[in-house]
């Protein structure tokens, strides 16, 4: 009995860990990809990043905490030619409750998969949360 | 006397009670494994004919979600190009998002950065440089607005409509709300990847509908527990200035968990992938 829960609780553990984590929905849209996915990122990492979603156009990319500790955020593009993920924004604090639209030159790169990237601000067994969407129709609080 | 022979009983059994825990959890499947075989992971996915799943006579694919409480089951495929997407008629208006049939000459806007970055140094180092140099912000807006007509054409990017049919099935024992829009097509050259598209172009089975209408809203489900739906996903994949040339092949599954590089991406030999050609048509289903 003691050995089934310890095996059910690490197969918990082994499916909750990891460092991106937890996905969460993504659709396209003709004119830009603005609806939100979830992200989180689980703070006994160091860094890591959501998975990548199309980017459409040359708009912010939009990040909003909703939950856990505050995380460095930046914007990431895949370059095709050499397949490795650039950075295409500068990195800022973004901390819970925060609505961010993030200067970024993904498009102006020519490169059209985009991913936020996360550097832990603070060591500890709790996860941060929130929403992303590559593209946006408007602009919150402006990060360059 | 006797102390040896209770001793002895006790000794034989803990022993029994030993190998029959032994026995058990070498006998023993992880609700996964049980999912699987049950979804006949096994079965052949060359077109043999083998049953994948009981009842249903349709050769089929599993894979399951990164967190694993979801089983994707892929029963068929249909990929339309541009030419032939408006004449197909078995995936229905409301279900496409926003509740509106694909424009297949839609147009996009296009503009060549790099021609642009060439004959402007200081604009490339500003885009370089994620905006730090070259020239401020506000100079670069007033650069764009005077050039930016000058570097930008107007054309629709070719593209492919690919629908999936899938059968899902929930995991859990609770009630849970699975991302399917996290399933991703994959366009593969060989070892390369030319293109990912999302899951969202279509749904057939919308929890958030307005006059019968699929709303533009991601592709979310609620699952009760250990419901399984079956439903058609549907991708709009474009490559944005190639075109989608070449021998491209097809795979379908979920970006991994950590993935740090899209050439780590090996579809073709990662059984976490499915690949389209091994799935029937659709619309001969």
């Amino acid at each position: 009995m003691k050995k089934a829960i310890l095996v059910a609780l690490v197969t918990i553990a082994v499916a909750a860990s990891g460092v991106a984590g937890f996905e969460g929905k993504a659709k396209a849209d003709g004119y830009g990809n603005t609806s939100d996915t979830e992200y989180s990122f689980y703070n006994m990492n160091s860094t890591g990043h959501s998975v990548s979603r199309e980017k459409k156009n040359t708009s912010k990319v939009y990040v909003h905490p909703t939950y856990g500790p505050s995380l460095k955020y930046n914007v990431e593009g895949y370059h095709k030619s050499t397949g490795l993920w650039m950075d295409r924004s500068n990195s800022f604090v973004i901390g819970s409750g925060i609505q961010a639209s993030i200067t970024n030159y993904v498009v102006e790169n020519n490169e059209h998969e985009a991913r936020i990237g996360f550097v832990r601000q603070s060591y500890a067994g709790v996860w941060t949360r929130g929403l992303w969407s590559p593209d946006s129709s408007r602009n919150y609080t402006i990060y360059s | 006397m006797r102390n040896i022979i209770k001793v002895s009983s006790v000794f034989i059994l803990a022993l029994v009670t030993v190998v029959s825990v032994v026995v058990t959890e070498r006998n023993s499947r992880s609700p996964m494994e049980r999912s699987l075989n049950a979804a006949g992971a096994n079965a052949d996915r060359t077109g043999s004919g083998s049953d994948g799943i009981e009842g249903t006579g349709t050769l089929s694919a599993v894979i399951l979600n990164n967190t694993h409480t979801a089983r994707y089951e892929f029963l068929a495929c249909d990929i339309f190009d541009d030419a032939n997407i408006a004449l197909q008629t078995e995936y229905k208006e409301e279900f496409y998002e926003g509740g509106c049939l694909p424009d297949p000459d839609y147009m996009t806007e296009y503009t060549d950065y790099q021609a642009m970055m060439n004959d402007y140094p200081e604009v490339g180092e500003f885009i370089s440089s994620n905006g730090n140099s070259g020239m401020t912000e506000a100079e670069y807006f007033e650069f764009l607005d005077q050039h930016l007509d000058e570097y930008t054409v107007i054309r629709h990017p070719e593209s492919e409509y690919i629908f999936l049919r899938c059968r899902i099935t929930n995991l859990k024992d609770a009630e849970n709300t699975e991302y399917i829009g996290n399933l991703r097509v994959f366009a593969m050259c060989g070892d390369e990847l030319e293109a990912v598209a999302e899951a969202g172009l279509y749904f057939d089975k919308p929890q958030n509908t307005e006059d019968g209408k699929r709303l533009m809203e991601p592709v979310v489900y609620t699952f009760k527990p250990g419901e399984t739906i079956e439903c058609v996903v549907g991708f709009l994949l474009t490559d944005y200035q190639q075109g989608l040339t070449g021998d491209i092949s097809y795979f379908t599954g979920f970006e991994p968990a950590g993935l740090e590089n899209y050439s780590q991406l090996n579809p073709a030999a990662d059984k976490s992938f499915v690949a389209l050609s091994d799935l029937p048509k659709g619309l001969e289903t």
